[in-house]
């Protein structure tokens, strides 16, 4: 047994051990299922993600520190896990298809997304400097790999260079501000960190002004933030679909975990700053985002413009940094999974053999194809758009609500115009998809894996667009367990 | 507050059309004569569940009535709470009864993608439906952009020649109006907060709560921006024509009817009694706008060369005459405000009508097509006579009454206001006139027109009730005058408390009367 871990502490880290074994198991199990029975190998990967939801309910909310303050196992990382291991979930089942008319094997592919999901388990819990590079490190390697999953596709392809030469320059930086944040502070736990940038007469303000934007900039390139976005429409338009899902579902919630753990866990003290800082991110990545994205006549590139600008509104959550702030980014992040998810298994949907279904044109009249694609569809593009009744407008009324209680008045207003702007382009998809008259292309067909997920990303969008009560009660106790910064001022 | 009809009226009322509509989705789109039938039995059923409204509605009573009150999202304190008071009252039933005719009009003019058609419209109805019973300001929002959705697809989908440019800026223009809404009614909830320590959307609430005035001066432009789109008043407007003109009949009958009533809603049942001294420091803006609104609407409104842009604008004028009414803050001003936004429903959704019976025909808007019509259709001509007459308001019919209480409000206030109001019924009168003539009087002269069939049974019964109402608005208004009274005297006591001891309105109702 290693120094320092408890047998107590293996329990804690149960969920993280069924992941990480069963992600062997399927690696292994893909070279003895015969060729022509592959979809197995998907379902296992399933079967593990729901023995791992199992393990994290089952581990509960016990808000412990162990490992000698490696990882705190919160309430908060219990709902980021779920946010992980659903859009995990999720991911793999709209593969399945997709990967065989792909024409790509999904041993390999199942493997890496379970170890990116573990990687986010680890960003999520972590409380300590390295720990969570580790687990970033950890997602980061499987996602590059999985952008260039098709091996014959030239953007595919693109999309892994970049991402890989970007993000490997992205962790640079993050790692340059750790460091300095460490030889300042002489520890990478974040509690001890927080009392350490405390003190007044301690640290030096202006390195740690340097190491916090660094620290920014690193979390701004994974999570998308302009101008750190540059990479996300090339990898996200070339990616395997369902990975452009996971990429900017999972590894954008889970850049905000950590985002969440270092600043606020980590430097409330610094709040003044960073607030300044992410204020500045926040209205350049929701403007440029949706400025962009109206622009875009290839779908994928669209949603990723847009998933640059969603990435904005959470920020919102950040600024506000209170625990109805924190709230409002957890409940964000999962609506936002959900509707995100659904509207990338509709894309998947429209991939066929003899089209690759990603243009805006390749939704004319989808709704005389298949009605009940396209509502949900409609559903999902006016929830990102904030409309209610659907989870989209819920989780934007709790970050422009906590904006408006935090001060940030200015925020908000720039937020809400922002999803006013917004709803050109998604309203736009929505006139390719009903108004248009001409359809185009062959009948898309839904798997049942398919089936599924339009079935649970609706099911969620609609639902708690309608009744969020369970939803956001979760994420209160849960933003609880994290602490906050106090408001920044009264209502100006 | 309670509910006296000991049963949740106001949810089946709310709920009826929805489940018409969910009905709908399971029906097989071939079967297109039960889907239309199963829409105009839940319209009606609709309508028929919500008279008991008129009837047990309490005009004595001062509190909001048939109460309904369940927690939602406890956490932040909102609730679905449901009530009315005199002035919902007839709006629902204004609601109830044009979804209703909205519907039947639509039996032969919809021909493509009825199950869509008629499941948007439903669905639009328990939006409006919605928006007009609900006492939680979530609530209200939620309700307040599910009617955005339907409408755009009426209009994009089923629409004339610009259909996608007017849907687009239809569903723009209200959006960037309601979002900014939605920040106003959040800055009231945080501040209700820090204020009390209780997070709630309660209106009722909110309406005894004295807010800071640097706040209500704040809010009440964003919730000006929110309801003056939808009103539409001047500079605000230039979706309206666009909206109407590439409408179906249905959606623009609905539009005029009940869509523009949710900005005039708003104002009286939020801005005035939440904010009342935003709205008073307001007053010469608002007052500016609408007068502007009232003449320019007329003069544009002269110079259409499209039947239903002619309408479209002269709606534009209407609704700025019932906002200038609100505005002269008083009894009389108010209640005449109300009593019009009734009389456009009435007498603009006829005339929408109208046009959409003879473009059935035609299948042209041009005024200048037409031309002699009263020959070829005389019934036409005659249902079209009185409502012309009472959009002009003449007296005996609604419009005069209506237009008699804004101007004895305002008149109170300033003669110079007063001035315009009439002079924009002046002008009024003369678009209205000058476009019967033109399409009614004179010689058949385009042979297209020659062998047009008058408006047949299913037609006539469009327009009976909405007859009736304006010949019973225009000899007896008592009965509306009456249950209008409280919900009136709640609005003056918070905006212009002078008023609250004197009762202006009892001999207003009564000198309306002929």
């Amino acid at each position: 047994m290693p120094a320092g871990m408890s047998a107590a502490d293996f329990y804690y880290i149960l969920p993280e051990i069924i992941l990480a074994l069963g992600a062997m198991v399927v690696l292994v199990a893909d070279i003895y299922v015969p060729r022509e029975s592959r979809g197995v190998v998907t379902w296992l990967s399933v079967a593990v993600i729901a023995a791992t939801v199992v393990g994290v309910l089952a581990v509960g909310d016990p808000h412990v520190t162990i490992s000698r303050g490696l990882l705190s196992i919160d309430a908060f990382g219990v709902f980021f896990k779920l946010i992980f291991l659903g859009s995990a979930a999720l991911t793999l089942l709209m593969s399945g298809p997709y990967l065989t008319i792909e024409g790509t094997p999904a041993g390999a592919y199942c493997f890496l997304v379970l170890s990116a999901t573990l990687g986010m388990m680890i960003m999520a819990s972590g409380i300590e400097l390295v720990t969570i590079f580790i687990g970033l490190e950890t997602m980061a390697v499987a996602f590059y790999i999985l952008a260039g999953y098709l091996k014959p596709s030239e953007r595919s392809n693109e999309a892994a260079v970049k991402y890989f030469l970007l993000g490997a320059f992205s962790l640079g930086i993050l790692l340059y501000g750790m460091s300095l944040l460490y030889g300042l502070t002489g520890t990478t736990n974040l509690h001890a960190i927080a009392t350490a940038v405390a003190d007044p007469e301690g640290a030096n303000r202006q390195l740690l002004l340097l190491a916090v934007v660094l620290m920014a900039a690193g979390v701004g390139f994974k999570i998308a933030a302009v101008p750190f976005h540059m990479w996300a429409p090339d990898v996200y338009e070339g990616a395997p679909t369902p990975i452009t899902a996971f990429l900017s579902v999972g590894s954008k919630a889970a850049a905000f975990a950590m985002l969440l753990r270092i600043f606020v866990e980590g430097l409330p003290a610094m709040s003044v700053d960073w607030r300044l800082l992410f204020e500045a991110l926040a209205i350049l990545t929701m403007t440029v985002g949706n400025v962009a994205a109206i622009t875009q006549s290839n779908i994928k590139r669209m949603l990723a413009y847009s998933s640059i600008a969603q990435a904005g509104y959470v920020l919102i959550g950040v600024v506000a940094g209170t625990s109805r702030g924190i709230a409002a980014t957890m409940i964000y992040l999962l609506v936002y999974g959900l509707m995100q998810m659904g509207a990338f298994a509709v894309i998947v949907m429209l991939r066929r053999r003899d089209a690759i279904g990603d243009e805006l044109k390749d939704f004319n009249g989808l709704y005389f194809r298949h009605p009940v694609a396209a509502f949900a569809m409609l559903i999902f593009m006016l929830s990102l758009g904030g409309i209610p009744p659907t989870a989209g407008f819920m989780g934007k009324l709790w970050l422009f609500g906590a904006a408006i209680d935090a001060g940030y008045v200015r925020l908000a207003v720039i937020g809400v115009l922002n999803s006013a702007l917004s709803l050109y382009y998604y309203i736009r998809v929505v006139v390719y998809m009903w108004l248009k008259n001409e359809p185009v292309g062959s009948e898309p067909r839904l798997s049942p894996a398919l089936a599924l997920t339009l079935a649970i990303t609706l099911a969620g969008t609609l639902i708690l667009g309608v009744y969020p009560r369970p939803l956001f009660e979760i994420a209160e106790t849960s933003a609880r367990a994290l602490g906050a910064v106090a408001p920044a001022a009264a209502v100006k | 507050m309670s509910n006296t009809a000991g049963f949740p009226l106001l949810s089946l009322i709310l709920f009826t059309p929805l489940a018409g509509a969910l009905l709908l989705l399971f029906m097989p789109r071939r079967s297109e004569t039960a889907i239309k039938w199963i829409a105009n039995l839940f319209t009606l059923a609709g309508f028929a569940v919500s008279l008991p409204l008129w009837f047990w509605y309490d005009a004595q009573s001062a509190e909001y009535q048939f109460v309904e009150r369940i927690e939602w999202i406890p956490s932040i304190g909102a609730q679905y709470f449901l009530g009315v008071d005199g002035f919902s009252v007839l709006l629902i039933l204004l609601t109830t009864l044009m979804g209703f005719i909205a519907v039947l009009s639509s039996w032969t003019a919809i021909t493509e993608r009825l199950k869509e058609y008629y499941i948007f419209l439903l669905v639009l109805q328990t939006g409006m439906i919605g928006a007009f019973v609900s006492l939680d300001f979530l609530l209200f929002f939620l309700f307040w952009e599910v009617m955005l959705v339907p409408m755009y697809f009426l209009i994009g989908i089923w629409g004339s020649a610009n259909r996608l440019y007017s849907a687009i800026k239809f569903f723009l223009y209200t959006l960037v109006g309601s979002v900014v809404m939605l920040l106003g009614i959040l800055a009231l909830y945080f501040a209700y907060h820090a204020t009390t320590g209780q997070y709630s959307f309660d209106v009722t609430l909110y309406q005894q709560h004295n807010f800071a005035p640097n706040l209500q001066w704040w809010v009440f432009l964003a919730f000006f921006l929110g309801f003056a789109i939808k009103v539409p008043m001047f500079p605000f407007h230039t979706w309206l024509p666009d909206a109407h003109t590439d409408a179906p009949t249905a959606g623009s009958v609905i539009l005029a009817a009940v869509l523009l009533k949710m900005g005039t809603y708003g104002f009286i049942r939020f801005s005035l009694p939440i904010l009342p001294e935003g709205t008073r420091a307001f007053v010469p803006m608002m007052v500016t706008l609408s007068i502007i609104g009232v003449i320019y609407g007329a003069l544009v409104a002269m110079a259409q060369r499209d039947w239903k842009r002619l309408v479209a604008y002269s709606s534009v004028s209407h609704m700025a005459m019932v906002m200038l009414g609100m505005f002269a803050l008083n009894p009389v001003g108010i209640m005449g405000s109300i009593v019009q936004q009734l009389n456009h429903g009435i007498s603009t959704g006829a005339l929408f009508l109208l046009v959409g019976v003879m473009y059935e025909r035609r299948h042209t808007r041009e005024i200048s097509e037409y031309g002699g019509l009263s020959k070829v259709m005389p019934i036409y001509a005659a249902i079209f006579l009185v409502m012309t007459m009472s959009s002009i308001g003449l007296p005996t019919l609604n419009g005069f009454i209506g237009e008699l209480l804004i101007l004895q409000g305002v008149f109170a206030v300033s003669l110079v206001w007063a001035g315009v109001a009439a002079a924009g019924i002046v002008l009024g009168a003369a678009y209205m006139l000058w476009l019967y003539q033109r399409t009614m009087f004179g010689k058949v002269e385009n042979p297209k027109n020659e062998g047009l069939a008058d408006v047949g049974f299913r037609e006539f019964a469009l327009f009976v009730p909405l007859i009736i109402l304006a010949v019973w608005i225009g000899l007896y208004p008592a009965p509306f005058l009456n249950r209008l009274e409280s919900s009136v005297a709640r609005v003056v006591s918070r905006v212009s408390p002078q008023y609250a001891t004197q009762s202006q309105t009892a001999p207003a109702a009564q000198g309306a009367q002929p």
